[in-house]
């Protein structure tokens, strides 16, 4: 239960520094972030349609992202995101609060990388 | 191929947004289930297993609903009809009023030959003409915030909403709880002032907010 809920919060502490991470390189539509988070974490981290938007919407009214309505190849219309000054700007800052946390976790906890 | 607006509409149910918001926030969530649908259906899933996969995304959708209007809603305190219209109709009052006040001030007269000649009203003429700019800004303002269609007008002709009000206030008041003597003596008084003051300046700003109407969504440009 404890292990559970841990390993929840942990995930959602890292959700948002993955989302600003993919969204880094290029603007993407939330079922490809979703996507790419989970194949570039071996699908350690999953998004479903319920975690993600609130958490994009909210990351959005903070400023961090955009998001505009474009028109792909095959005429389907899709809401990409893209990452705005102020999130990229938030992006190094969390990087290295986590990293910091691993490192402090590593040294208590004798955590070794995973 | 499943709905998805009208399967998420029917389990979403009603969000504290407005109504374009939510139409948003549903078309949204639909072009993702189909996405996902799509890719269990090229995974070798059959149809209704696509269908029941993409539903699972969420657990309890009247929860997610509550979540997202949360999450929308959170905008530093700022809901859409205040950046939609009561940010730029009010700023678009006050820069309208400041402008006048400023043409007032400076009592701006041609320097030319008529000078002399030149009317009292030329502060009011000069703010009449430019009273697009502040329509335009108004409704520029709120399409960039999402505002319809509607919304855009009301913002863009908010100074004149505002004086219409306000005239329709002082002369109500004059009328009937002051009983002023020359009001009663010129009813039409109301009209004589309504037409320079709102009527006009409506007709200006609304010029201003045309070319801003083009777009009906902006969210989906």
């Amino acid at each position: 239960m404890l292990t559970t809920m841990i390993r929840t919060e942990l995930k959602r502490g890292t959700a948002e520094l993955a989302i600003l991470s993919v969204l880094e390189n290029e603007p993407l539509h939330g079922y490809e972030i979703a996507r790419q988070i989970e194949e570039q974490s071996k699908g350690a981290l999953r998004f479903t349609l319920a975690a993600l938007y609130p958490m994009l919407y909210r990351m959005e009214n903070r400023g961090w992202l955009k998001g505009t309505w474009e028109t792909a190849e095959n005429g389907r219309r899709r809401r990409c995101y893209r990452l705005m000054p102020r999130g990229r700007k938030m992006l190094q800052p969390l990087r290295e609060e986590w990293a910091n946390l691993f490192r402090v976790l590593r040294r208590v906890a004798k955590v070794s990388h995973a | 191929m499943p709905d998805w607006n009208l399967l998420i509409s029917e389990r979403i149910g009603t969000l504290a947004l407005s109504r374009q918001v939510r139409d948003e926030v549903v078309a949204e969530l639909a072009t993702h289930l189909e996405e996902l649908y799509q890719a269990c259906r090229a995974r070798g899933a059959n149809e209704s297993q696509a269908i029941e996969i993409a539903l699972s995304q969420a657990a309890d959708w009247q929860a997610l609903g509550s979540e997202i209007s949360d999450a929308k809603n959170e905008e530093n305190g700022m809901n859409d009809r205040s950046k939609q219209f009561w940010l730029p109709g009010l700023v678009t009052l006050t820069a309208s009023m400041l402008w006048l006040m400023m043409l007032e001030r400076w009592d701006w007269r041609p320097h030319t030959a008529f000078a002399n000649g030149s009317p009292p009203l030329m502060p009011y003429l000069i703010w009449l003409v430019t009273q697009p700019v502040f329509g335009a800004a108004g409704a520029y303002w709120s399409r960039r915030n999402g505002g319809s269609r509607l919304v855009r007008i009301a913002a863009g002709i908010f100074p004149s909403i505002a004086m219409l009000g306000l005239l329709l206030f002082i002369t109500f008041t004059g009328f009937f709880v002051e009983r002023n003597p020359f009001l009663w003596k010129h009813p039409a008084f109301f009209a004589l002032v309504v037409f320079p003051w709102a009527i006009f300046p409506a007709i200006a700003l609304l010029l201003g907010v045309l070319p801003f109407l083009k777009v009906a969504n902006p969210r989906q440009s």
